[in-house]
């Protein structure tokens, strides 16, 4: 029902910032009322009266906001509001913010006087704070993008979902959410993300970072939803919806505010600080946030995280019509990561939270995947409300900064990780596979040795320096230069980051304008240049004196050949040193125009709308090295890459009643591949796959919406065709005609998702509510795409074709099936409970590609065990768990009265997965090297889902 | 504001005491240190009939025998994984004798770099011989060969001592440990040990160390007449590498290897700086037997060639052939020779060695390598022989045979790497008084090819 989100900019008590903006521009509007001004036809008075549901008395002195006309009051003593004036049309009716419960409410305004009757509202259950914005945005932030060594994204989870008053996107946020639930089950870049207007989407991958203003949430409270393909006031939207975040500094209301939390999570403490003036009399509001984030160590051994975030704004309002505003805002964040691992390594581990990537170095651990992110946004923003009609609005954005993933590398030393497949009982079994007594008897040692010796189940840091130590080679012949050597430690193992460092200017421009009582017109434009860096760069050598910049796999593939192996012939012979790049050192150049126009229309009984969009999206990549394998094709600048994109969509509700609503929407789109997907190994080369497609997209969403006072529902269902995908994985090659590394172009991929989803929010007194969700759906690939094959470590580049029958294998994209019954309970004393208990299903693990090709079925006879054991999509185990919220907020002026009437303490206490069940599998990936004589030679890796965890919120206003 | 103020020096104060450290001290550097283990054996005893364990590989080839008792040997690590030549092995040498120890892990090198002592706990170990060297290792597998020590047990065997202790290197006469004619034998007492003859040199130098696709024998044949093989992997780092010409100490692992009864003596280099041929003749005095002649241009890096009893023969100065030393691949001096800018037609340009007495040689032999650059086509460049020529005289008054060689591709921009000639028989001369002449011709001056020859050596197996 897209009419009730539409406008979905809450004005919950942490959002009603924006009504101090409104309460000056409602001094403005009293005083052009007072100038000569000719009473508008189709102007109307609107009134309306409220009551606390919870005390069923007269709830005065509360806000009553209708935002759209930037207008706000306050209840009298007898509850009642009034606004005069309003032109015709639909607007969004906000009521509470303080000790009331916010609620938003559409209106249609089309007579001369419209009285709204009685308003229930409710008591304010602050701690939503704790659920709605706190713990989703921690799930998001820790479900950043990981690359496995595999090349497996290993964390797949969408950050789409926010906090909002739907029952099931309130479900499908934070208690799905942990558990890998992806909405419809899109990729994560099919939600656009905007902060102030500034579109934040990463022009690469299409995701949006969310770690990019993590800790900030006091001032990113304000937002507005979007969900599937209703229009948004800010953009077309992805599959997946809008979200807006308001974050200039008149949109924080006068506040200062502490906040502690205390966690189990990623990190065990967070501390917030934010101070905000609100719009003061002079037109001017300021805003300033910081936060830190720490832990030694969070929930998984040696991860630990240590993160800053700071915030400023500035704003400037000038007459009323225009508004300037200054956005800037960061968080460096260091914070060390865990890894998926096969089953077999959970087991000699003992535990699911088992991390391969810490090791204990001098007593100490330390973690050798590292992320270390700090890429601030400057936001200028220009608003200009010449009328209340038309909203003007123009962001500048400047963002630059580099994110680093650090890893340990190494050239022609034994693989340093713990889980490497050769130090494992199962290996034991493959090489003494003659006497399986000795085998037994290895494997037990190791097993032994994982319990008691963590230099062998976790990465041997002091291991790793002393063979450092002791390498002493000469490196000749250094930059090309005869003369030239050096004799020192030449590290075997080192520490590189993985580094893309970005500069990005973006402007977006949107036109709104209400024409007339029945129609809403919006258009905009954007512009987006980004250039990144990305290298790999020595960060530590260990205890070495240099590093060198070879290719291990090119000189075994071409033995004697002085040239193939070096990474950078313009530098042959470069002496690494830290800091120093090497491997891969490239320049990637987008340009993304794009603009868009869209309609809403609004009558009594029908709501429609229609939308627009093209544009374009270019791209080039410009080698800094050039690479011995590919001299011709690895340094300078490529040919730019073109591919236009556009996308329609449109929609209509049909009003049985105020009760009922019946709606069907529908889109299709064409977009870019991403740089990644086009170039086959950006890494090493210009070539492109052989014919770069634009991936094409339909969507028909079609449901039933029910707003009765004691039941709130829905029941949608949705399909989506992808056509003409591309993807590219990188991995080994056991196949006998590689035997390397190879770059397997998956293109013209088609897949389908579709489901139902359906949610019953039910008033069973109050104080209690009944809610229940579910979404079920079906996410798989519809046909058998071809594969281009190219090797990596070989001049050869012309990819071997093939055909990999994916057909009907489902996408790895979480659960499938996701339930939720909650049990709400609402105190009049101001605390609240909620109970939920959730049941996850049909969660399929990623399918290789590789062993679905026609090789991988040689020899094996159809519907054979062994048959069904090669080509069998795993299903993980279904999953129960209860969640506990708790929350009660204090009127500190209620205690003493040394505190201001402003002055509040939340306190929210969230448990998650109170039965503490460390089983659960939330995702998992079949490892995309297969070994076509032994299936089992790389079984899939799993993620679990986190064990009992908590959060504990503790907030200080005034 | 004032608020505000607080609220930052509290803030500050927050960060500041909750910051989480961010460097690692380096883990102390252990290479040096030695641990104080009590030795109890030596690996000669180890496979000395007294101890019973193994009988000998005369008497029973396929014997291997576990270690049950508390014994522990000490060595000094002598060759490794390193360059690739040794695979899944390293060797040490503890002054009694030398083993090969297997070991199944790679980048070996980094834990047991050449030179450090290691101490080794051989209970639960294995011994044993592959085609007649003593090896340690782990339990033999179903074809009775001893495998590698899992990486997952190095620990617990394998104690890693100092650093850079002196290597016991053996310098070996090659009648000790060579062959004559066909091996039927070789010398025991320096199996898996480290060792250095002098007066070597390779027979093939036309060739590399090792064929592309597997292991290779080379003829390493010293001044006296005998020959040890050098045994190569494919897979070692300088496998592709041409065989070094001239003369001069090769240092390796001696091993064995038996076929039936019949063993071959194989030097394992652990890298090709240890192949020393730098001389151009024997130590002491005469030539090299078996080498005829021998130039590799060294002696000045720029202007017209003139060697004594060589005829460098041309029109002009200019388009003689000369020195050079361009860098480059072979990044040593060479003879060049271009018609290049000599504005000269025609030019004809020889480069002819002295007499070269094939009188009693068998198996008579040419190698050499040439270079080119700038493809043009129309210039020629021919190794030619003759036998009725007279030194220092027009080449055009003697008759000249063209000899089949692998000659460069000269690239049209740029130059090739220098490739080799391959062997080229002579032996149908064999008897007779040879010149060897290199014949550069070209028709335009500009345009035209240049030339780089290097490496020339004529050789016979007596």
């Amino acid at each position: 029902m897209y009419l009730c989100t539409r406008f979905e900019k809450k004005y919950t008590p942490y959002h009603n910032i924006m009504i101090l903006k409104l309460r000056w521009s409602l001094l403005l509007l009293i005083l052009s009322a007072l100038s000569v001004q000719a009473q508008d036809k189709g102007q109307a008075l609107v009134k309306g009266r409220l009551l606390n549901t919870a005390t069923n008395e007269i709830a005065n002195e509360v806000l009553v906001a209708i935002p759209a006309q930037k207008r706000l009051v306050t209840t009298d003593g007898v509850g009642e509001f009034i606004f005069s004036q309003v032109p015709y049309g639909s607007y969004q009716l906000v009521i509470g913010g303080g000790m009331m419960r916010s609620d938003t409410m559409r209106i249609d305004i089309n007579s001369e006087v419209v009285d709204l009757g009685v308003l229930n509202v409710s008591p304010n259950d602050a701690a939503t704070s704790a659920q709605s914005v706190d713990i989703p945005t921690i799930a998001l932030e820790d479900n950043n993008v990981n690359t496995d060594d595999e090349g497996v994204s290993t964390q797949n989870v969408s950050g789409l979902l926010t906090a909002s008053n739907d029952p099931f996107l309130r479900t499908a946020a934070f208690v799905f959410g942990p558990y890998r639930f992806q909405p419809r089950g899109y990729d994560r870049n099919s939600q656009e993300i905007q902060i102030n207007g500034a579109p934040m989407n990463d022009v690469e991958t299409g995701d949006a970072y969310w770690n990019q203003w993590g800790g900030l949430n006091d001032v990113f409270r304000a937002r507005s939803n979007t969900y599937g393909l209703q229009p948004s006031d800010y953009a077309f939207g992805g599959l997946n919806g809008t979200v807006n975040f308001d974050a200039d500094a008149a949109s924080q209301r006068k506040q200062t505010r502490i906040t502690y939390s205390l966690t189990n999570r990623q990190y065990r403490n967070r501390l917030m600080l934010t101070h905000s003036t609100g719009l003061m009399k002079n037109g001017w509001a300021f805003s300033l946030s910081g936060s830190k984030r720490w832990s030694e160590e969070g929930y998984v051994d040696g991860t630990f995280y240590d993160g800053y975030s700071f915030y400023a704004a500035a704003s400037k309002v000038i007459n009323g019509k225009h508004g300037l505003h200054l956005t800037a805002f960061g968080a460096p964040t260091r914070r060390g990561n865990s890894g998926p691992v096969i089953k077999e390594v959970y087991d000699l581990a003992g535990t699911n939270f088992y991390n391969p990537y810490w090791g204990y170095q001098n007593g100490e651990k330390r973690n050798s995947r590292v992320r270390n992110s700090f890429q601030p946004a400057f936001i200028f923003n220009y608003e200009y409300t010449p009328t209340q009609r038309t909203r003007w609005n123009t962001a500048f954005t400047y963002q630059f900064g580099k994110d680093k993933r650090s890893r340990i590398d190494y050239y022609n030393g034994a693989n340093p990780a713990p889980d490497y497949y050769r130090y494992l009982p199962s290996w034991m079994n493959e090489i003494y596979n003659f006497d399986p007594l000795l085998a037994q008897q290895e494997s037990a040692n190791i097993q032994n040795a994982w319990r008691t010796n963590p230099s062998v189940s976790q990465v041997n840091w002091d291991g790793l320096y002393n063979a450092n130590y002791n390498n002493i080679e000469t490196l000749r012949n250094i930059n090309g230069n005869p003369n030239d050597s050096f004799t020192g430690r030449r590290s075997i193992y080192i520490l590189s980051d993985d580094v893309d460092d970005i500069k990005k200017y973006v402007v977006n421009s949107t036109l709104q304008h209400a024409a007339g009582e029945h129609a809403t017109f919006y258009t905009g434009a954007s512009l987006i240049l980004q250039r990144t860096e990305s290298y790999r760069e020595a960060s530590d050598l260990l205890g070495g004196d240099y590093f060198i910049n070879s290719n291990q796999f090119a000189e075994r593939e071409y033995p004697g050949n002085v040239t193939t192996g070096q990474q950078d012939l313009n530098t042959p012979n470069r002496l690494i040193q830290t800091g120093d790049r090497y491997y891969y050192n490239y320049i990637s150049r987008f340009n993304k125009a794009l603009w868009w126009g869209q309609a809403v229309l609004t009558y009594n009984k029908f709501d429609l709308f229609g939308a627009v969009s093209f544009g374009f999206n270019s791209f080039t990549r410009e080698g800094l090295f050039r690479s011995g394998l590919y001299e011709n094709s690895s340094y300078g600048e490529s040919p730019r890459q073109n591919f236009s994109i556009y996308a329609l969509k449109g929609g209509i509700t049909y009003k049985v009643s105020g009760r009922h609503y019946l709606f069907v929407n529908g889109s299709i789109n064409q977009d870019a591949p991403t740089f990644d997907n086009t170039f086959v190994s950006p890494r090493t080369r210009n070539q492109t796959v052989t014919k770069p497609t634009e991936q094409k997209s339909s969507t028909l969403e079609a449901g039933y919406l029910l707003h009765a006072p004691r039941v709130n529902g829905r029941l949608v269902g949705y399909v989506t065709d992808i056509k003409d995908a591309a993807e590219i994985k990188r991995f080994y090659s056991d196949d006998s005609r590689f035997e390397s590394f190879v770059n397997y172009a998956l293109t013209g991929v088609n897949s389908r998702f579709t489901g139902i989803e359906f949610a019953l929010d039910v008033k069973l007194s109050s104080a209690f509510n009944l809610i229940g969700v579910a979404a079920v759906g079906q996410a798989f690939y519809t046909n058998r795409p071809t594969v281009g094959i190219y090797r990596d470590n070989d001049t050869n580049i012309t990819p071997v074709s093939r055909e990999v029958y994916l057909k009907n294998y489902y996408m790895s994209v979480g659960p499938q099936s996701a339930y939720s019954l909650g049990l709400n309970y609402r105190s009049k004393k101001f605390w609240y409970a909620n109970l939920n208990a959730n049941y996850f299903d049909r969660n399929y693990i990623e399918a290789a590609p590789d062993r679905r090709t026609e090789l991988a079925s040689f020899g094996i006879e159809r519907n054979s065990p062994q048959w069904h054991q090669v080509f069998d999509q795993e299903k993980l185990p279904s999953a129960f768990t209860l969640d506990l919220y708790f929350g009660k907020s204090f009127m500190l002026s209620q205690y003493s009265k040394l505190f201001p009437r402003s002055a509040f303490l939340y306190v929210n206490i969230g448990v998650n997965n109170l039965l503490n069940n460390t089983e659960i599998r939330t995702g998992g990936f079949e490892q995309l090297r297969y070994d076509y004589n032994r299936p089992n030679a790389f079984p899939s890796k799993y993620f679990y889902g986190l064990g009992r965890n908590y959060f504990v919120n503790v907030s200080l206003k005034f | 504001m004032k608020r505000s103020i607080l609220l930052l020096l509290l803030l500050s104060a927050v960060l500041y005491q909750s910051c989480i450290k961010k460097d690692f001290d380096a883990p102390p550097d252990t290479s040096y240190y030695n641990p104080d283990i009590p030795v109890n054996m030596t690996i000669k005893t180890l496979f000395s009939d007294s101890l019973g364990l193994i009988e000998s590989y005369a008497d029973n080839p396929v014997d291997t025998a576990s270690i049950l008792e508390d014994y522990t040997i000490s060595g000094i690590v002598t060759a490794n994984d390193r360059s690739g030549n040794l695979y899944k092995q390293i060797v040490i040498d503890d002054s009694s004798a030398g083993i090969t120890v297997l070991i199944d892990a790679n980048g070996l090198y980094a834990q047991y770099p050449v030179g450090r002592r290691i101490y080794i706990h051989l209970k639960g170990l294995y011994i044993g011989y592959y085609r007649g060297l003593p090896q340690l290792g782990y339990v033999p597998d179903a074809q009775l060969g001893l495998t590698g020590i899992p990486a997952t047990r190095l620990d617990d065997h394998i104690i890693k001592g100092s650093v850079n202790n002196a290597l016991p290197i053996f310098e070996v006469e090659a009648s000790e440990v060579g062959y004559k004619g066909t091996s039927v034998s070789a010398n025991p007492d320096y199996f898996n040990r480290l060792v250095r003859i002098n007066n070597m040199r390779f027979i093939d130098t036309a060739n590399t160390y090792s064929e592309p696709n597997t292991s290779t024998s080379r003829d390493v044949l010293s001044c006296n007449g005998f020959t040890v093989i050098a045994r190569t992997s494919n897979f070692a780092n300088f496998a592709a590498n041409k065989l070094p010409y001239k003369i001069g100490s090769i240092t390796g692992i001696y091993t064995v290897f038996y076929s039936g009864a019949r063993a071959t003596p194989q030097l394992v280099i652990r890298d090709s700086s240890d192949v020393q041929f730098t001389m151009d003749n024997c130590e002491g005095s005469g030539p090299v037997a078996g080498v005829l002649l021998t130039q590799d241009f060294g002696a000045a890096t720029s202007g017209v060639i003139n060697l004594a009893g060589w005829t460098n023969w041309g029109t002009a100065d200019g388009v003689k052939f000369k020195y050079g030393n361009g860098g480059g691949a072979s990044n040593k001096p060479y003879a060049q020779v271009t018609a290049f800018q000599s504005n000269l037609s025609n030019v004809n340009s020889w480069l002819v060695t002295p007499a070269i007495n094939l009188t009693d040689a068998q198996n008579p032999k040419l190698t050499f390598s040439t270079a080119a650059g700038y493809s043009v086509g129309g210039t020629e460049f021919k190794v030619m022989v003759s036998t009725n020529y007279t030194a220092g005289a027009d080449p055009a008054t003697a008759d000249w045979t063209e000899l089949t060689a692998t000659m460069a591709t000269p690239p049209n921009s740029g130059y090739s790497d220098f490739i080799g000639s391959g062997n080229i028989d002579l032996s149908s001369f064999a008897g007779q008084q040879v010149f060897i002449a290199w014949k550069y011709v070209n028709g335009n001056s500009n345009p035209a090819e240049t030339w780089e020859l290097d490496d020339i050596m004529v050789t016979k197996s007596n």
